[in-house]
């Protein structure tokens, strides 16, 4: 065939044009074809290559992630000491710098913009410096180093991070990001990290074989959200009572007006009950009971406080709202229709989460006999780091989950709503107040022994341990426990140092109580009796048998004070010299109206003992002494502080006849019964009274006087323990009735091998119940000094047995005379603030200067009054030789005397202090008193009232940290949150408010180590300094601003590490300055406490709360590429990483993966 | 002039033979090309029907992937699962809260304030294909932060309750529908826990206060939330889909109406949707499945981590 282009031009002449024509259409066709392939293969494989290398970077964005969260476990481990106890270890921060995440070069430098900021890449900045503290267990960081190329630059193809991109989380305070301050890029290859991050060709070369391929690269940066308030949680709405959000408890009781940006209450208000809690804030009471702290059960309560507010509070028809990412919080503040506005981003998050578990070990303070510190992971300590308390043997919690061994042997702080299951009379089983297998339950005879180790026994608990009914006599420390939880007595004494009990007098001069009180788990168990007694809203003391020993809580009721040996002559029959033992009552609380049950019917019982009146110059030795009718009074119904005689309440104990002068008279089974209205005991015995009854014929109206007084009375004359008559011999009978004047030489005196036994008690209902006691009372040395004389006797003072606190008789009991001279400036000057020779114990808790002149006594005013006096000084004796206080009180001067009521501030600088048995000093409750002389309970200016008595709560506690109202049966010791020698701050961080959800995590909650100072006045301002004044609430400014202020530098450069630090470093540094509203307020234990209340239940300082602001990009070199700057992007995502990681076990315990919308 | 004879002659016509052979011949190029071409056009439609079929499955797994990369798992019941109840076919409905953009929405009060989306995924019945046809759909929601013009300002709980009743219901107080895959017949979703077992509903939620469609269950994210006896928490989702290509949707529907419901649905541990269809396909007899229907439909599934 031939060609048709060689065919002769005559042939093709001839043929058509079709064949070129066709031809082009086909090649026309094919190139189109050609072409829109091509094309669509292009579009197809841009397509392709976009979501892969979106995809590419999504896979790599995770990765990232988890190399950053590696890194910073490896930052917790290169800062800790590890224990590792069946696979689980826990890492024991080397430091309390080495306990939170380091900062960078930027924030370390920059200053107060950066306060949020921790961690940037940068070519100078890895995730942490491996230098100290964080040099341990040779732990490098995977994410060392970075480029030099800043996000800023232009990528090969032009795509840049700009400064304002980085700004987008809105957490610097006033202030963003510079181009140069931006965060560099880090390089991935394909083993990770790349360990070069300058050039080299290796970055371009694909080749399979070539790991340091760059793949990819991401730029972060890593804020502190830990100190941030929890918008989701904190704030409050209007109209809520002062004292309410003054009681604090819940980050919901901070006062979001002071976060600029929100700046108002009104402001507050309108996000808080207008749109976050929609169903929760429509009424106050909705809006505590949410928060665990309402007067009822209330069917929010699961959502709100047993998830720790991770969770929306929903009903059936309506729920709260909730901001779901920080994207959401800064579209509602740009939105700016809630009160919140942008200013306020730096200072809030919407993501807080804490494992709720104790991180507190002891520390041994200087000088102490016991080293603390040692001993921590030593099994048979008493007081041991808690998360290296490890589970010995499985069991189930009582959350339902099972325990393994080696996990901490505390999953979660012990809850003090479990409190509320022990009723007056037994279990109470009203209402959900503890756990079984999880389940709020009502609590049962079982759960109450797992929680507490109580058994009821008819009329008081006994404390028998985990099983049988029997009462124990130790209480078991947390290393010998196996196979379940400890209970609320074993963590008292795993908290409470154990040389800062059992403190002894070191004799039994005047009471043998020595050797119980010598046993610190005795203490303990009365320690915890007096916090259910806070807890409780009845006025009937805790009572729990424990290694045969009734041990006591404290209530708002009159306890015994003083036991006078009284004699006196009848004008009309000035022979007879009759002689008694007078007993005083005082109840040293606050006072305040007792609400819930109360007893109203008490008598002093005299249970044993052997009495009589001597003389070796009595002419009559044959009368037979008789007891007198025991007196009785009560209100009246007209008045309140009134007393009135009502003999017929009490039957008149009958003369016992035979006896003969020299017979030794039992008052066994003798008692001075009374009744008080419903609700008033606390009210008669406000100051010391003696008790008395009214005069026969004597006027039945009420004084005039409306004084604070609230037993000021009319004509009245003594009643007391009747214990026989002597006849004078040569007296001149010229002294009567009045000035008191017994024989001379007369006494009264017990028999040695019968010492006296007196009972406080009160009717429950069905029996006489001991409340108050003083046991085996010796009356020798009381005839010493002068005879006994009255009790305000101008020129020989009587004598009387007094114990420190009338709560305790801890230190036995002190020989006193009263010192009462009319001369004295301080009867006719109710201005007089001064020390004056012997001021004693009635000058510490005397009341303010207008009620020094106290003449409830009756007229004369010698008798009445809180009591001037003072502590009895042996003229020369030895202070060990048998006079009390003796060996338990350092009197370095002894002159003017030993004042026992100095023992409540219990300072070295002071005459009369103590160390505890570890030989630590640690103060008293007036601690911060001003003044030299000794004026630890009363309070420090007239306008502050009665504010430095103790206080009895009388309702579930709305902070851990009031525990600090319980006795600590020390004199004028209650527990300690407020001095850096605090024995007792751990409880602190081993209790909490309420449960926990099974997880152990809670949110709400902030770091007190915070720089932003304004988060920490919201949660300070408006705490109830004065539980009994609702306007007692820290004001904002000054003193909020100013505490904040002194938090702030207190931990700049050593940061708290537990909660049980707020008490000891915290609350010392406290100032007058501090309080400046009440500058007074500083130096009294309450209201300085009011600080630690606020922080200690929102408080964390175990888990690191991280929001990781990454921007990742897959890619590749270009073949040509020749530095690190030219990297070619194919894909790009942004997360912001929400993290909650426990610093103690390394474990992330919530994460929360934000994709970043831009 | 023989052979002029001859050569006229031969120029005249073709003998019988000459013709059988021809037209044998034509015929069997004729049938060649004819098989040929008809080989290639199945053999494109086939590749056709798969490539439509895998496109919709990857666009919708692509799109449900994209809202669950956005899915707020804090906070309480951010996300509801609709079980087999709510659809007689055995298919799964699924709604959660997301930052997703809903969307056709132009208004200007709505961008202004809007926070995020509540998001469903359900087989509805769509009626705008030329027939009615039981398709997946994606339903959204705009959440806005405060009341502007007819757009909502729900709480949290609302939120839930609504989007329950719209997924069991087919109600739309809180879903705005649209087709998502024209040929996605069935849905599916199993859910992986935190103890690596699958399941085929998610764990009981606790205390979840809000009284939804008895049908749909919050879908427990920790521990926490869970009131499972082992505290199992969801970490992942399963998704499958069956899809047909249009074409053979179209015809397969006017044969039988009710063979998706044939395919059944996984309900055993450790099952998903791919492997019971697949297994369910081999065993479906002619009257209960078609043959375009069995030749053409396809199962895909695919794995979502919980962020």
């Amino acid at each position: 065939m031939i060609p048709y282009a060689f065919k002769s031009p005559r042939n093709a002449r001839h043929q058509p044009g079709a064949a070129l024509i066709i031809t082009l259409s086909m090649l026309m066709l094919v190139a189109f074809v050609v072409v829109a392939f091509l094309a669509r293969t292009s579009r197809e494989a841009v397509l392709v290559n976009s979501a892969a290398g979106g995809q590419k970077a999504d896979i790599l964005a995770n990765s990232v992630a988890e190399l950053i969260v590696a890194d910073l476990k490896s930052e917790m481990r290169a800062g800790s000491k590890e224990t590792t106890t069946s696979d689980i270890t826990i890492l024991q921060p080397s430091s309390a710098i080495a306990a939170l995440p380091s900062r960078s070069r930027l924030s370390a430098a920059s200053g107060a913009p950066f306060d949020n900021l921790l961690k940037q890449s940068g070519a100078s900045d890895g995730m942490f410096s491996t230098t100290a503290p964080r040099n341990q267990n040779n732990v490098t960081p995977l994410i060392s180093t970075a480029t030099s190329t800043a996000t800023i630059k232009p990528s090969f193809d032009g795509r840049v991070v700009s400064a304002s991109r980085w700004d987008k989380p809105q957490l610097l305070v006033d202030g963003n990001f510079s181009d140069n301050e931006v965060p560099n890029w880090v390089l991935l290859n394909r083993l990770g990290v790349a360990e070069s991050q300058s050039w080299n060709a290796n970055l371009r070369d694909r080749a399979p074989t070539n790991d340091n391929f760059a793949i990819g690269r991401f730029a972060y940066n890593i804020y502190d959200v830990s100190g941030l308030l929890d918008v989701n949680v904190a704030g409050s709405p209007a109209g809520l009572d002062s004292a309410e959000i003054g009681r604090k408890g819940s980050l919901g009781l901070a006062a979001l007006a002071e976060i600029p940006g929100i700046a108002s209450a009104a402001n507050a208000d309108l996000f808080v009950r207008e749109w976050r809690n929609k169903l929760t804030a429509a009424t106050p009471e909705d809006f505590l009971s949410y928060h665990g702290f309402g007067k009822t059960t209330n069917p929010y309560y699961n959502f709100g406080l047993s998830n720790g507010f991770q969770k929306t509070a929903t009903s059936a028809s309506d729920s709260d709202n909730r901001l779901l990412s920080r994207q959401d919080l800064i579209k509602l503040a740009a939105n700016g229709k809630f009160g919140i506005t942008t200013a306020a981003l730096p200072y809030l998050t919407s993501f807080s989460r804490a494992t709720n578990a104790p991180t507190w070990g002891p520390t041994t303070p200087s000088g102490s006999s016991i080293d603390y510190a040692a001993e921590a992971n030593t099994p048979a300590a008493a007081n041991r780091f808690q998360p290296n308390v490890r589970v010995t043997a499985s069991f189930t919690r009582a959350d339902g989950t099972k325990a393994e061994p080696g996990e901490p042997l505390l999953k979660t702080r012990f809850a003090l709503s479990r409190l509320a299951g022990l009723g007056r009379k037994g279990v109470e089983t009203t209402g959900n107040t503890t756990l079984l297998n999880g389940i709020p339950s009502p609590a049962s005879d079982a759960t109450i022994q797992r929680d507490f180790g109580l058994v009821w026994q008819t009329d008081r608990w006994s404390y028998a341990g985990p099983s049988g009914a029997s009462a124990q006599d130790s209480i078991a420390t947390l290393g010998s426990i196996s196979g379940r939880e400890p209970n609320f007595f074993e963590l008292l004494k795993a908290s409470i140092l154990s040389g800062s009990l059992g403190k002894t007098a070191g004799n039994s001069w005047l009471i043998n109580s020595m050797t119980v009180d010598a046993v610190t788990d005795n203490q303990i168990i009365r320690i915890g009796a007096c916090i259910i007694d806070q807890y409780d809203a009845d006025s009937f003391v805790t009572r729990i048998n424990f290694d045969g020993n009734d041990m006591a809580g404290v209530e708002n009721l009159p306890y015994l004070n003083r036991l006078f040996t009284q004699q006196y002559r009848l004008t009309s029959s000035p022979i007879n010299n009759n002689g008694y033992l007078m007993v005083e009552l005082w109840n040293p609380h606050q006072p305040k109206e007792n609400k819930g049950a109360s007893p109203t019917e008490f008598r002093v019982l005299c249970d044993k003992g052997r009495v009589r009146i001597n003389s070796g110059s009595v002419e009559d030795k044959t009368k037979a002494p008789w007891v007198y009718n025991y007196g009785a009074f009560q209100p009246s119904s007209t008045s309140e502080n009134y007393r009135n005689t009502d003999s017929s309440v009490t039957p008149p104990i009958t003369r016992p006849n035979g006896l003969k002068f020299g017979t030794w008279l039992s008052l066994a089974g003798s008692s001075l019964t009374f009744s008080v209205a419903s609700n008033k005991s606390d009210e008669l015995f406000t100051w010391p009274t003696l008790l008395t009854q009214r005069v026969s014929g004597a006027s039945a109206s009420a004084p005039s006087s409306s004084s604070n007084n609230k037993v000021v009375d009319g004509p009245v004359q003594f009643v007391g323990f009747y214990v026989g008559k002597v006849a004078c011999s040569s007296d001149t009978y010229g002294n009567y009735l009045g000035n008191w004047n017994p024989c001379y030489g007369a006494y009264i005196e017990n028999k040695s091998t019968d010492l006296l036994t007196f009972y406080l008690q009160y009717n429950d209902g069905t029996s006489w119940v001991s409340y108050s006691d003083w046991q085996n009372v010796s009356l020798a040395g009381l005839w010493d000094g002068g005879g006994n004389r009255g009790p305000g006797d101008a020129t020989s003072p009587a004598l009387y047995l007094q114990a420190a606190d009338p709560r305790s008789t801890r230190f036995g009991l002190f020989l006193n005379y009263c010192h009462e001279r009319t001369t004295d400036p301080r009867w006719s000057d109710p201005s007089w603030t001064g020390p004056t020779y012997q001021d004693s114990i009635g000058m510490t808790l005397r009341p303010d200067s207008t009620q020094k002149k106290d003449t409830r006594y009756g007229a004369d005013p010698q008798f009445g009054g809180m009591p001037y006096g003072v502590g009895l000084q042996p003229a020369g004796g030895p202070l060990s030789s048998g006079w009390g206080p003796s060996p338990m009180a350092v009197n370095p001067d002894r002159v003017p005397s030993y004042r026992f009521g100095y023992l409540a501030e219990n300072k070295d600088t002071l005459p009369t202090w103590y160390k505890d048995n570890d030989g630590i000093l640690r103060n008293g409750d007036a601690s911060y008193a001003s003044g030299a002389w000794g004026q630890p309970l009363e309070q420090v200016s007239p306008a502050a009232g009665q504010a430095s008595r103790p206080l009895i709560l009388d309702r579930p506690f709305r902070s851990v940290a009031e525990m600090g109202y319980a006795f600590r049966d020390l004199p004028y010791k209650s527990l300690d949150f407020f001095t850096a020698n605090s024995g007792d701050a751990a409880l602190l961080d081993i209790f909490c408010l309420n449960e926990s959800p099974i997880s152990a995590v809670t949110a709400g909650v902030l770091n007190p180590n915070t720089r932003l100072q304004p988060v920490l006045k919201a949660v300070l301002a408006g705490a109830l300094k004065d539980e009994l004044d609702s306007a007692s609430g820290l004001t904002g400014a000054p003193e909020a601003s100013a505490i904040a202020t002194a938090i702030t530098t207190a931990t700049a450069t050593t940061p708290l590490m537990n909660r049980s630090e707020l008490a000891t470093r915290i609350a010392p540094v406290l100032t007058a300055q501090s309080f400046s509203n009440k500058p007074a307020d500083a130096a009294i234990k309450a209201r300085r406490e009011s600080v630690v209340r606020a922080l200690a239940d929102v408080s964390n300082t175990r888990t690191w709360n991280l929001m990781v602001d990454l921007i990742v990009q897959s890619g590749r070199y270009p073949a040509g590429a020749s530095n690190v700057d030219q990297f070619s992007v194919d894909g790009e995502r942004r997360y912001w990483l929400h993290l909650a990681i426990d610093r103690y076990t390394g474990r992330v315990v919530a994460r929360s993966m934000e994709s970043v919308n831009e | 002039m023989k052979a002029t004879r001859i050569t006229r002659k031969f120029h005249r016509g073709f003998t019988l033979i000459e013709l059988l052979v021809a037209m044998v011949l034509f015929t069997i190029i004729i049938g060649l090309t004819t098989w040929a071409v008809g080989s290639a056009t199945d053999t494109t439609s086939a590749a056709e029907k798969h490539m439509d079929a895998s496109g919709q499955a990857r666009a919708f797994l692509d799109r449900l992937g994209a809202d669950l990369n956005t899915m707020i798992t804090e906070g309480g019941v951010t996300a509801l699962y609709c079980g087999n109840n709510s659809d007689s076919s055995g298919n799964s409905a699924i709604g959660f809260i997301c930052r997703a953009r809903p969307h056709a929405n132009s208004d200007t009060a709505v961008n202004q304030n809007l926070r995020g989306a509540v998001v469903g995924y359900q087989v509805r019945d769509t009626e705008d294909l030329g027939g009615t046809f039981p398709l997946v759909s994606r339903g959204d929601g705009a959440l806005l932060y405060k009341n502007s013009g007819t757009h909502a300002d729900y709480r949290f709980g609302e939120i839930m309750k609504n989007t329950a009743d719209d997924l069991a219901r087919g109600s739309e107080k809180m879903l705005n529908w649209q087709t998502l895959g024209s040929g996605i017949i069935r849905f599916h979703l199993s859910f992986l826990l935190n103890d690596g077992t699958i399941v085929q509903e998610p764990p009981a939620y606790k205390n979840f206060g809000v009284k939804i469609d008895s049908s749909c269950k919050p879908i427990p994210f920790r521990a926490e939330d869970s009131a499972d006896t082992k505290g199992a928490y969801v970490v992942g989702l399963i998704a499958g889909v069956a899809v047909l290509d249009t074409k053979t949707r179209d015809s397969a529907f006017k044969i039988n109406s009710t063979f998706p419901t044939k395919f059944g649905r996984p309900e055993r541990e450790g099952e998903t949707a791919l492997a019971v269809w697949n297994k369910k396909l081999r065993t479906l007899g002619a009257t209960e499945i078609s043959k375009p229907v069995r030749a053409n439909i396809r199962f895909y599934e695919r794995i979502y981590t919980v962020r």
